[in-house]
């Protein structure tokens, strides 16, 4: 007896592959997981939105909510979006995406990421942060910690030289300041990445552009208050 | 002349001091045989990244060979092969292809230095019957950062050509009835030499050229025509995942070769790409000194309500709690997290953002089947300090324990009794018999557990065959066959295969509990698996840190009805075995089990396996009973390698769901044992902390 001589048998076969039911959690995904296969990624939508739609997003998100707000853009992924803050604890605030990815940064640098895949555990950033507030050229190190496969630590030691690099002025969502440039160059075992941040007269960072890790690249974050 | 100049060209380079790397001397290449190696057919002295697993298939003059290779150790290595032979025919047997399961070890002894070439040792098909049976020493070394030149010597089929001296005699016949290690012939017989070079032409295009020391007695005129022992091939990388290999082999036939090449120490989605946790939250300095609430019954119910529904949204069922003044305590069921320490970072998380600010000791309890199995502590105080340090830090503020019991917990509303049910489609599946490569059964099954009361749960299972071969000619009709053989406690499947049921696979009422501080236990009555039905019980000591756990098992059971219906045989005994579980460390467990088998064989169960710290297992395991070969039949005794694919892995996301494998040695009535559902081990060890802390990186994902 074969399977391929009982057409019907297969098609009932293929039609329970689709219907598996059930309560018990972690059943019956054999679709997910085929999904998951082949997109293992990329759920993100592929399209940024025009300055137009950006604008108009901006816009209407400040008129909902009282709440400090940003823009996200993790140029990989080609995506943008808008982050709330929805924690604080001593200097460290996480700021949610609607799809609940979590960023967190000390003061705006980010110290960690939740959510992506691959993500930034953890960061010590106190030198570099320093600096940067104080609008300084100097030299810092930081150090960054991330998961291997086997969901080991690993630490990533970085020394950074940090430099001005001009003045401009911003204006944002509610956002207007005359703003200093900040970039900070960072070379560690193998790796090698540059920072760059926008900071406020008072040393509050409005924009920067952050280097998350080898898998997700560069974030731009802008806030928006 | 060629083979002449090539071998003088090889033996050259490794007394010429030019350009000469010392590197250390991987490849991602495989070969027609499975093994790491940048030649075609020929070994060499590299090896594989430590922990690759890959299955490759190659085909060339009418041979199609499975390899299933895996790197145990920097140096170590095997593959398991399933080969299939076509106009070889097996004695005895009417069969015109023949199928032969075969087995490699291979090691480096050591790596290559400036002037050194590495070298290593092998054993190819040193169980059983020994169609692909050989050894090599071979030497390997780099010349330029794209050249690599081997040479090496064979005995047996590796020594079939052109041989140069000959060791001794070379035994033919096969010790016991197979699957014995046939040390007899290692190393003896004519030797030969062989040689290769590999050029790396780019990161994913290589070139091999090798002198092949193998006169492919058997299959010449049989299978294809041996015209020349040179063989050119080239290798392309399509990705990390896939190498293809295509060759001009013996002069007369083309070769082709594919493998598919798994990392498990590293994960496609590292961390997983699920959703973020909550963030902790702060208690305002002062508030902590607030105890009205505990007065409040109300307040109390309120906030058991909140933490429920906010860890169902993680995954995590609330079964129990106990909420004081200062402290509290949840137990809960982990339905989603694979690495338990998530589990207890999200449960924790949550904790800080519902519970009164007067609470400063969070203790988290994992529940098995209802009973508390192992706890872990940590203050309130260091939670809110440590959110955004590296998860070591929190770990030095942790504390393990598996100081529970029930009575710890007020019990919660809705968890008991429950009723869990499945519906769908279920494979059965028997590869690689000597001779039919792939038999399935497919079943509709409707399975479900009802959860009694805290620790109590009935089982069932029920199915019908939709359609399949498992029920097919016995396997193995040309192989040994056994002498005097035993009561047929296993080796009858395929009666149980036929007839489309429905059949009850299994149909239990469970009892687990809790004996003491570090004892667990488990009782079963019932039908406990297809073959079998009867009483269980299982004891497990295990210390919340401790590497070591011991386990005594005893089973009192009847053979099932083939129809697996409710009737029983006449076949009934008693079995049981005494458990030594040991952590070995670095990702190695063994587990030894002694004591006695299904036909009443007296004997033990030795596994190895390697553990990743995303779920991945790679073992294999022998038992070896008072039964002789010649009763046990082909293969002497049984063995397997066993596999564990964690579907988090696959998919991305944090699931419980993994697929297991086992490859076994054909399915003998020696060494066999009840299968029954719950086996306490794995379910108790990975709520403790000696297991927990591997993986503890999670903590705060």
């Amino acid at each position: 007896m074969s399977i391929h001589k009982r057409p019907v048998t297969f098609i009932l076969i293929t039609l329970m592959a689709l219907t598996a039911c059930g309560n018990q959690p972690d059943r019956g995904k054999a679709l997910e997981i085929a999904k998951g296969l082949a997109n293992r990624t990329s759920r993100i939508s592929p399209t940024l939105p025009s300055a137009e739609e950006l604008t108009q997003g901006i816009t209407a998100a400040l008129e909902n909510t009282e709440k400090p707000l940003a823009l996200a853009h993790i140029e990989d992924r080609k995506n943008v979006t808008l982050l709330t803050e929805v924690s604080m604890n001593g200097p460290y605030s996480t700021w949610v995406s609607p799809d609940r990815r979590t960023l967190s940064e000390q003061q705006g640098m980010i110290i960690s990421s939740r959510g992506l895949g691959a993500d930034l555990m953890a960061a010590k950033v106190d030198p570099s942060l320093q600096l940067i507030r104080t609008k300084k050229s100097g030299t810092a190190d930081r150090t960054h910690v991330y998961l291997d496969g086997e969901n080991h630590e690993v630490v990533m030691r970085l020394s950074c030289k940090i430099k001005i690099s001009g003045t401009e002025t911003l204006s944002i969502g509610e956002i207007r300041s005359h703003v200093t440039e900040l970039s900070e160059l960072c070379t560690g075992e193998g790796v090698s990445f540059e920072n760059t941040y926008k900071v406020t007269p008072a040393g509050r960072i409005v924009q920067s552009r952050q280097w998350l890790g080898a898998k997700n690249g560069y974030v731009t974050i802008q806030k928006l208050r | 002349m060629f083979k002449a100049s090539l071998v003088s060209a090889t033996a050259g380079i490794f007394l010429l001091p030019v350009g000469l790397l010392a590197e250390q001397q991987t490849t991602e290449w495989i070969n027609m045989y499975g093994l790491s190696s940048g030649l075609i057919d020929m070994p060499t002295a590299e090896v594989g990244h430590d922990g690759r697993l890959a299955t490759t298939i190659s085909y060339f003059g009418q041979t199609t060979k499975t390899n299933l290779s895996f790197q145990l150790t920097p140096r170590l290595s095997g593959v398991f092969r399933y080969s299939g032979i076509d106009g070889l025919r097996p004695p005895g047997s009417g069969l015109s292809t023949h199928y032969d399961r075969s087995f490699d070890v291979h090691y480096q002894i050591f790596d290559e230095k400036m002037y050194r070439p590495s070298l290593a040792i092998g054993l190819r098909d040193f169980l059983g019957t020994g169609i692909y049976s050989g050894e090599y020493v071979v030497a390997t070394k780099s010349v330029g950062p794209k050249l690599r030149l081997t040479g090496g010597v064979g005995w047996g089929r590796l020594g079939s050509h052109g041989s140069f001296a000959t060791m001794g005699a070379r035994p033919s016949g096969t010790l016991g009835s197979g699957g014995i290690p046939n040390y007899d012939r290692w190393f003896r017989g004519p030797v030969a030499g062989f040689a290769g070079i590999n050029y790396q032409h780019t990161n994913r295009l290589a070139f091999a050229v090798e002198y092949s020391s193998d006169a492919y007695v058997r299959e010449d005129g049989r299978s294809f025509y041996v015209v020349s022992p040179f063989n050119f091939g080239v290798k392309y990388k399509l990705n990390n995942t896939v190498l293809l290999g295509a060759s001009y082999m013996y002069g007369s036939e083309f070769g082709i070769n594919l493998s598919i090449a798994l990392d498990p120490k590293d994960s496609p989605v590292i961390g997983g790409n699920d959703t973020a946790p909550q963030p902790v939250a702060v208690r305002a300095s002062k508030s902590a000194q607030e105890l009205g609430w505990t007065v409040e019954v109300a307040k109390n119910e309120q906030v058991k309500a909140s933490l429920a529904r906010a860890l169902a949204q993680e995954g995590i069922v609330l079964e129990g709690s106990r909420i004081e003044g200062q402290s509290a305590e949840l137990l809960i069921r982990n339905e989603r997290f694979d690495i338990e320490s998530q589990a207890v970072g999200r449960t924790m998380r949550i904790m800080t953002r519902t519970l009164p600010d007067s609470v400063e000791t969070l203790k988290v309890t994992f529940s098995n089947q209802g009973i508390p199995a192992g706890s872990v502590t940590i203050a309130r105080s260091d939670i809110e300090a440590l959110e955004y340090a590296p998860a070591s830090d929190i770990l030095k503020r942790t504390r393990f324990s598996a100081d529970s019991s029930l009575r710890s917990f007020d019990s919660i509303v809705d968890t008991h009794p429950r009723l869990t049910w499945n519906f769908g489609p279920v494979a059965k599946l028997s590869v690689f018999d000597p001779d039919s490569p792939v038999r399935a059964d497919l079943l509709a099954q409707i399975e479900g557990q009802y959860h009694i009361a805290p620790g109590w749960v009935a089982s069932g299972a029920l199915n019908y065959k939709l359609g399949g071969n498992l029920d097919g000619p016995s396997p193995n009709r040309g192989g040994f066959v056994a002498i005097n053989p035993p009561h047929a406690v296993r080796s009858d499947a395929r009666l149980y295969a036929m007839g489309r049921g429905p059949k009850i696979e299994h149909l239990t009422i469970a009892k687990y509990g809790r004996l003491g501080d570090n004892y667990y236990g488990r009782l079963t009555v019932g039908y406990l698996e297809p073959m079998y039905a009867g009483l269980s019980g299982e004891i497990l000591w295990k210390p919340v840190s401790s590497r070591l756990a011991l386990g005594a098992e005893l089973n009192y059971v009847a053979q099932r009805d083939f129809n697996q219906r409710f009737g029983l045989q006449n076949y009934s005994i008693a079995t049981g075995h005494l458990s030594a579980y040991y952590d070995l460390g670095k990702g190695f467990h063994t587990q030894i089990d002694v004591g006695r088998y299904l036909v009443g064989d007296y004997g033990a169960t030795v596994a190895l396996d390697r553990e990743f710290g995303n779920g991945w297992r790679v073992g294999a395991y022998v038992t070896k009973t008072d039964l002789s070969a010649e009763q046990f039949g082909e293969g002497s005794f049984d063995k397997g390698i066993r596999i564990t694919l964690p579907m988090s892995w696959a998919l991305g996301n944090a699931t419980k769901r993994k697929s297991e494998s086992t490859i076994q040695s054909l399915t003998r009535d020696g060494g066999a044992r009840v299968n029954v559902n719950g086996r306490l081990y794995s379910n108790i060890r990975g709520t403790h902390g000696a297991e927990m802390q591997k993986t503890w990186g999670r903590f705060w994902r």
